[in-house]
């Protein structure tokens, strides 16, 4: 039984690395203090798009042997390449005459076939002309002043990549000029015959997520921030990182719908600890709230919130401005105690939430991360069914299957050897005092045990 | 199989290191007979912190030292072979699926046609396809290089183009095959192996393509001509390649290569062993399904032909929520006797998707983890059925219709009314609390037609007794079917369907004691006859109409059977099978068949059936 231990509320020195996906600027120093809305690096850039060069007709070749060809290309995968600079070269006929293809962009080789006798070329983002002309007239050997007649787009449309921008019959059949990029036709210019493509800039920011202090500098990439936090995971989570002031809604209990919810939710992380109806979803959205944090909920009111189908692999993506955190699990559990006063204690903090979940390989779940100092001390760890520790009387227990499922309780006697249930099966067991006083049996592996000091 | 028969082995050792136990058994010749003389398990140890497969493998076998008082080692040495005192084994044989099992990686022309065979032949030689590349498939040839550069599998698998084919598009495939320049998962020292088994005219293009930065073996190519698949040759070098590449780097590996002197396969390969020695041995179709928690595996030999497949989404833990989704609507309710919301229904699978590890222990639980087992074992098997196909892209007489149609078309290989023999494995069927719950589960979600004999894996032994038919057949078949398999019962289940009550067939059954039981088996009938695995029985059947037992409709049969655990299951529901549209009439069809199966303790389904029903009542 290889089974991941995670916490339910933990103390630590919270360590996060704030990394931009393409290189840029770093907004802050080291040492610096932030709060988790500060953006700490942002890089502008120009989406990169990719780019063919077809060497047989750069090169004018009709056709090509194919060692020639292996031989003449002179670059090779992953090979960065400088606009203009000679891709392959290939000397032919009685005179040696050389033949070339050049690069038409900064960017990296992606693919070689000499097979096909193509290059594949990812331009640069940093690199990439913001304005890109294609010579119209000459591609469709026409006069300038006539290349308006030609052209399939007019000045503000936008074009993609590889799109016929105009066409004209040619000796041979159709000539094209094509789009050599994404973009906005901003101008022709109908005195040289050119046309001007204006590609969208991009703008990506990276915030600093938790509070604390920058403790280092990734040099054109990011940060990385760290901070005294109490960390709680849920078991199950939709949506990324966010942040916000913590609000409680309603009391333990208490159950909660839409008619509940006021603006003074927008911006908020909110905590309901009780029930809550499928319309909450919904409406706290709506209201701008930036995350809702419930003990749990039904998955078909999540499939509503969302509009498809809930994966449970590996959550964390989807297209939804509110991150969502079950702390529980499915149905309308309520939060668990020891969850709940962390949370109450912590009203009006600036709390940062994540999400992603993956139950398998790394067993990555949820979080909310409190700004904390060491004071707060309280640290109590869970394990699903682990075999390494075994169960001792005493210890706090959650059930996480049905009947009394999301109660605690505490160990009051071990069956290492099993338990027969009314399903007739014979399993390893557990009886559990519940906080009603109850008693009950229930498999090892059916409750998440504490190993920490009971809160 | 390298031994023959009458093995000179008095003891064998076999292991399987599976993803999280390594388990252990010991096999003796003890008065003519093999014997499993003791079982021994301990955690797998290939991953952090041991990263030595030896470390869990010592352990286990010290536990089978300490459970037979027999002396197996020697300080940290496997004493082979046995030493005149006793002490020590013969020989020993391991299987191994641990840090994710074999890794593979297919490429090919057309996904339908060599790229296909490429797929069967890894599975079957007991791989994972982590994905296969087609030139046909939606893919750019950059996201083909950057998919075979970053999966990292253990080998690489080419195959395209006929004998008589084109050369230029194997050598487009090849040249990005040899771009990806990848890097095989374990041993970043070792250059990665890519088995070539395509047009042999182009051997020498593709060697060029490939280059000198992976490790190419060529092979006959796998399909020489449309009309033919020739595997063999493919699953030998991957065995090949699996034991000097892939466990040659794997963490402590090379110790158990030298322990088991180098007889170590794939998991699965062992699996698809026992199942095509069974279907040789008697002469029988046999359908083997493995469900785990995160995927299924259905192998299949059927006229001789070896078929595997794996569902990699499909399992009843981790994958529990694709089971459920992948199903239509109302297919999981419909296999249970009491009325569960849909809203509790979709938070169970959640709940038990999230925590995977948990067992069901109220009998509502147990029944929808069956009806969900019922479902990812039909989807499961649906998928194998798609696999296990004759050859794509054989000319065909064709229409003129059909001659615009370019959708390739294989034979189904696996027609329910010619299964003979059902295995089941896996936590669900294997720790089903009763017998005939893996019985009414396989039943159900294979519907075979005709008469069908249905095992269950008892102590999840089958690899190791794959790996043991290598060297000693015979032992391999004497505990297969005496220690491993349980068998359940034989069914009895006319094809076709009709009105309630429709005689389907006339049966006539003669035990060993001469006593005689006559029958008419109708639409809607479920009935269990006892008949112990150790007797057998005379039948004779003859359908009516239309209705089928195998040879034809209604064309008699005549076989003899043995039983099981349950006995004689007489399946009259029909096939399809098919449910009443009223819901309260619906569940009251099932209730009576598991009763009749006696497959949950009776009282209390029917507590929980009021308890559940009350609002159609």
């Amino acid at each position: 039984m290889a089974l991941q231990e995670y916490s339910i509320v933990r103390l630590e020195l919270v360590r996060r690395e704030r990394r931009l996906p393409l290189p840029g600027e770093v907004l802050v120093e080291k040492g610096e203090q932030v709060e988790p809305d500060i953006i700490v690096a942002q890089t502008e850039y120009i989406p990169g798009d990719p780019y063919v060069v077809d060497l047989r007709s750069d090169m004018g070749l009709k056709r090509f042997d194919l060692d020639q060809m292996r031989e003449s290309i002179e670059v090779e995968p992953g090979q960065r390449v400088a606009k203009g600079q000679r891709l392959a070269n290939l000397s032919t006929g009685l005179f040696s005459r050389s033949r070339t293809a050049e690069s038409p962009v900064d960017g990296v080789v992606e693919y070689v076939s000499a097979v096909h006798a193509r290059i594949l070329i990812r331009e640069e983002p940093q690199s990439a002309e913001p304005v890109v002309v294609v010579n119209v007239a000459r591609h469709l050997d026409v006069w300038p002043a006539m290349v308006r007649m030609y052209l399939r787009y007019r000045e503000g449309q936008k074009v993609e990549q590889g799109a016929i921008l105009a066409a004209s019959p040619g000796s041979g059949g159709m000539d094209y000029a094509y789009a050599p990029a994404t973009g906005t036709i901003e101008r022709v210019d109908v005195h040289n015959g050119l046309v001007y493509i204006v590609r969208p800039q991009q703008v990506t920011r990276v915030t600093a997520y938790i509070s604390g202090e920058v403790v280092e500098i990734i040099p054109d990439e990011g940060v990385v921030v760290q901070g005294q936090g109490l960390v709680i995971n849920g078991v199950f989570g939709l949506g990324r990182e966010n942040y916000g002031e913590l609000l409680i809604l309603g009391e333990a209990g208490e159950r909660v719908s839409a008619d509940n919810l006021g603006d003074e939710v927008a911006g908020r992380i909110v905590a309901v600890p009780g029930p809550v109806d499928a319309d909450v979803f919904l409406r706290a959205e709506e209201l701008g709230a930036r995350g809702l944090i419930v003990g749990g909920a039904d998955e078909m009111d999540l499939v509503e919130y969302l509009g498809e189908e809930v994966v449970s692999g590996i959550t964390g993506d989807e297209p939804i401005d509110m991150t969502v955190i079950l702390t529980e699990g499915f149905g309308r559990v309520l939060m668990s105690p020891e969850v709940f006063e962390v949370l109450r204690n912590n009203e009006g903090s600036l709390v940062s939430v994540n999400g992603r979940t993956q139950v398998r390989a790394g067993a990555q779940r949820p979080e909310i991360v409190i700004p904390a100092s060491a004071e707060d001390g309280r640290d109590v760890r869970a394990g699903v069914g682990a075999e390494e520790a075994d169960p001792q009387p005493g210890q706090l227990v959650r059930i996480i299957t049905t009947p009394h499922f999301g109660a605690f309780g505490e160990i009051v006697e071990v069956f290492p050897t099993g338990k027969r249930y009314e399903t007739e099966a014979e399993l390893p067991s557990v009886r559990v005092r519940l906080r009603d006083g109850k008693d009950t049996v229930i498999p090892i592996m059916n409750v998440e045990f504490f190993s920490g000091p009971v809160p | 199989m390298a031994e023959t028969e009458g093995s000179a082995y008095g003891s064998i050792l076999a292991v399987d290191v599976g993803s999280t136990m390594t388990k252990l058994i010991m096999i003796e010749r003890r008065a003519d007979e093999y014997r499993v003389s003791g079982r021994s398990e301990a955690k797998t140890t290939v991953e952090a912190p041991h990263e030595d497969v030896m470390v869990g493998l010592r352990a286990s076998v010290r536990r089978m030292e300490d459970l037979t008082s027999h002396k197996l080692l020697d300080g940290d040495n496997l004493i082979i072979p046995r030493r005149t005192d006793g002490s020590g084994v013969d020989a020993m044989v391991a299987t191994s699926s641990a840090g994710g099992g074999l890794q593979m990686m297919c490429v090919g022309l057309m996904r339908a046609l060599t790229a296909e065979s490429a797929e069967r032949a890894a599975l079957g030689a007991g791989a994972i396809v982590m994905d296969v590349v087609a030139a046909d498939d939606s893919r750019t040839v950059v996201e083909r290089v950057h998919l075979l550069r970053n999966q990292r599998p253990d080998m690489i698998l080419v195959a395209g183009g006929t004998d008589e084919g084109n050369v230029s598009h194997v050598a487009a495939m090849a040249e990005y095959v040899g771009s990806a320049k990848s890097k095989p998962r374990l041993g970043e020292q070792y250059q990665m192996p890519v088995i070539y088994a395509g047009n042999t005219k182009a051997r020498d293009v593709v060697a060029h393509m490939i280059g000198d930065e992976m490790d190419l073996h060529v092979v006959n190519n796998i399909r020489p001509t449309l009309e033919e698949e020739v595997l063999e040759p493919v699953r030998d070098k991957i065995g090949e390649l699996f034991l000097d590449h892939v466990m040659a780097h794997a963490p402590g590996y090379r110790t158990l290569l030298d322990w088991s002197d180098r007889r170590i396969q794939p998991t699965p390969a062992a699996v698809g062993q026992m199942m095509r020695l069974m279907a040789k041995d008697y002469d029988v179709n046999v359908v083997g399904l493995d469900i785990g928690g995160a995927t299924t595996d259905v192998f299949s030999v059927m006229g001789g032909v070896f078929n595997r497949s794996v569902s990699a989404n499909l399992g009843m833990s981790y994958s529990i929520a694709n089971v459920f989704n992948e199903c239509p609507k109302g297919n999981i309710d419909r296999w249970l006797p009491i009325d569960i919301e849909e809203r509790d229904l979709r938070n169970w699978v959640y709940n038990k998707a999230i925590r995977p590890t948990t067992l069901p222990i109220t009998l509502p639980d147990l029944l929808i983890e069956q009806a969900i087992g019922r479902e990812a074992l039909r989807l499961a098997f649906e998928e194998h059925r798609e696999l296990a196909v004759g050859l794509k892209g054989i000319e065909m007489d064709r229409t003129f219709d059909h001659a615009l149609d370019q959708t390739p078309s294989g034979e189904a290989l696996v027609n329910l009314n010619e299964i003979d023999v059902v295995i089941g494995s896996g936590g669900l069927l294997s720790h089903a609390p009763r017998r005939s719950q893996a019985l009414a589960m396989m039943l159900d979600s294979l519907q075979p037609e005709g008469l069908v004999r249905l095992y269950v894996d008892n102590m999840f032994m089958i690899p190791h007794i794959g790996a043991v038919a290598e060297i000693a057949p015979e032992a391999a078949r004497e505990i297969f079917l005496r220690d491993c398999l349980v068998p359940l019962g034989t069914v009895i289940a006319p094809g076709g369907t009709g009105r309630t009550g429709t005689p389907m067939a006339e049966m006539k059954m003669v035990r060993e004691n001469g006593e005689e039981i006559s029958t008419v088996i109708r639409v809607g009938d479920l009935e269990v006859v006892s008949l112990a695995g150790d007797e057998t029985a005379e039948v004779q059947l003859h359908p009516r109409g239309s209705f089928d037992m195998g040879d034809g409709p209604g064309v008699r049969v005549r076989a003899q059977i043995r039983g099981g655990e349950v006995g004689l299951i007489i399946d009259g529901r029909g096939r399809p099978l098919r449910f009443p549209r009223n819901e309260r009439r619906r569940r009251e069809s099932v209730m009576t068949w598991l009763e009749r199966l006696d497959a949950y303790p009776a009282d209390l389904m029917h507590e929980y059936a009021v308890l559940h029903g009350e609002e159609d009542k």
